[in-house]
């Protein structure tokens, strides 16, 4: 089946839209928008949008663009984990716990994402320890998606102080959402169906 | 990274870890645009209090304004943050600061505007109670008890006031105390008995007593109408109201 028929736009097409957001996000919004006007229905770029419009602070459109790309492929995982980890970071700990709870039946044990589940369900628990342990596992097993990495070692760095304990200091880039959309959807379409 | 930590205590600290303000807000908005439920009316409110309450404040100080009237000018910067997280629509970008300044603004503009509206109808109302009083205060005594003299007064203050409060449907209003339905009846009555004596009074009292107590106008208004002297509207107002007292005392 092609993609036109299977209501997605090409992987060329989805690079091209890329490299234009690597030059400038409302320029790839702005593409993706338009390739949405032809493939209303296809979840990668209903992501793709939303993780760029976190890195633009255009919080509710970017909520509305994640929940769409959920709605629209269920099993499109890592938009699930965005999703949920855009909820936990607006304070929307039930909604991000009622966004991953899938992840867990659809993911094999020892998963990166479910991991990083894992351990974000105990920083919500507020069990540190634990936490800490879940994300570095994740983070031994994660392979594809490096900025992820990033979110969660600095998650972790904070647990270490908050326990007392003192560790390297990551910086916080604000728009690490957007950079892992692009990194997943660089390295490939659909790794994870 | 500190000012999570600190944040984190006393509340649910691995969630404060994580969570980012300016997110957090936006989904406050988010969750209020989709529900208009009051709880997260009253989480913005709360949000954006102090702000509504700098804008007032600062209002206060570039104008000079007494500091009694300062919590009044918090009021109406509440007023109008309140119209203001009804009106806003978080989706099209603009932020909620720059949205709410001009509302909160022009609610304070608008409420000083009313304040000192009412203070002058304050000022006026002294005004003319001081000369119903100094009215029927003057030339007191010619051979009666203090006694009398105070009961006559106090029955034709009495008479002004229910004269006043010709507009108003019911004794509580102006009483300031609930009223059983033989009280209302009976003050309507009162009323409409009144309102027929004020008619039966000769010219020019009845002008005076309809103008000054039914349109608010002071002895010098009146006087200025009937071409008389303040003096004489004043002894014009004094025999009416004597008048009446002594026709209602034979209602009663």
């Amino acid at each position: 089946m092609t993609d036109a028929l299977n209501n997605r736009c090409s992987d060329a097409q989805i690079q091209e839209i890329l490299a234009i957001s690597a030059q400038d996000t409302l320029a790839g919004i702005a593409a993706i928008d338009t390739a949405l006007r032809d493939f209303p229905k296809d979840a990668r770029l209903h992501f793709l949008k939303g993780s760029m419009l976190i890195g633009e602070k255009r919080f509710i459109a970017a909520h509305t663009a994640l929940r769409e790309a959920v709605r629209l492929d269920p099993e499109l995982h890592i938009a699930r984990f965005q999703l949920g980890f855009f909820e936990l970071t607006s304070g929307e700990a039930d909604a991000a716990l009622a966004s991953w709870q899938p992840l867990k039946a659809a993911l094999p044990a020892g998963h990166y994402l479910q991991l990083f589940v894992e351990g974000l369900e105990h920083l919500v628990a507020d069990r540190f320890a634990p936490c800490i342990e879940s994300l570095r596992a994740g983070m031994e097993v994660n392979a594809e998606n490096a900025p992820l990495n990033g979110d969660m070692q600095l998650i972790i760095e904070r647990c270490r102080e908050l326990l007392g304990e003192q560790g390297p200091t990551a910086s916080e880039s604000g728009d690490g959402e957007a950079v892992s959309a692009t990194s997943f959807l660089l390295g490939t379409s659909r790794r994870l169906n | 990274m500190k000012q999570a930590v600190r944040q984190a205590v006393g509340r649910r600290a691995g969630l404060s870890l994580v969570v980012r303000p300016e997110r957090e807000e936006a989904a406050l908005w988010r969750r209020f645009h989709e529900t208009h439920e009051g709880l997260l009316r009253e989480g913005l409110f709360e949000r954006y209090r102090r702000f509504a309450r700098s804008l007032a404040r600062r209002h206060a100080r570039r104008s000079g304004l007494r500091q009694d009237l300062v919590e009044d000018l918090e009021q109406f910067a509440y007023r109008g943050l309140l119209e203001a997280i009804d009106r806003f629509d978080p989706v099209r970008g603009s932020t909620f600061l720059a949205f709410s300044s001009a509302r909160i603004a022009g609610s304070i503009v608008d409420g000083l505007a009313q304040l000192d509206e009412r203070g002058a109808q304050l000022r006026f109302r002294r005004q003319l109670e001081r000369e119903r009083l100094n009215s029927l205060t003057e030339g007191q005594s010619r051979g009666r008890s203090a006694t009398e003299e105070l009961s006559e007064l106090v029955t034709e203050l009495a008479l002004g006031l229910m004269l006043s409060a010709q507009d108003r449907d019911a004794p509580s209003d102006f009483a300031g105390r609930s009223d059983n339905g033989f009280d209302s009846l009976a003050w309507h009555e009162t009323r409409n008995v009144l309102g027929q004596r004020v008619e039966q009074l000769p010219e020019p009292e009845r002008t005076v007593i309809r103008q000054h107590y039914l349109n608010d106008l002071l002895f010098s208004q009146i006087a200025a109408i009937l071409g008389l002297s303040k003096g004489r509207i004043s002894q014009l107002h004094k025999s009416a109201l004597q008048k009446l007292r002594k026709s209602m005392k034979a209602f009663r």
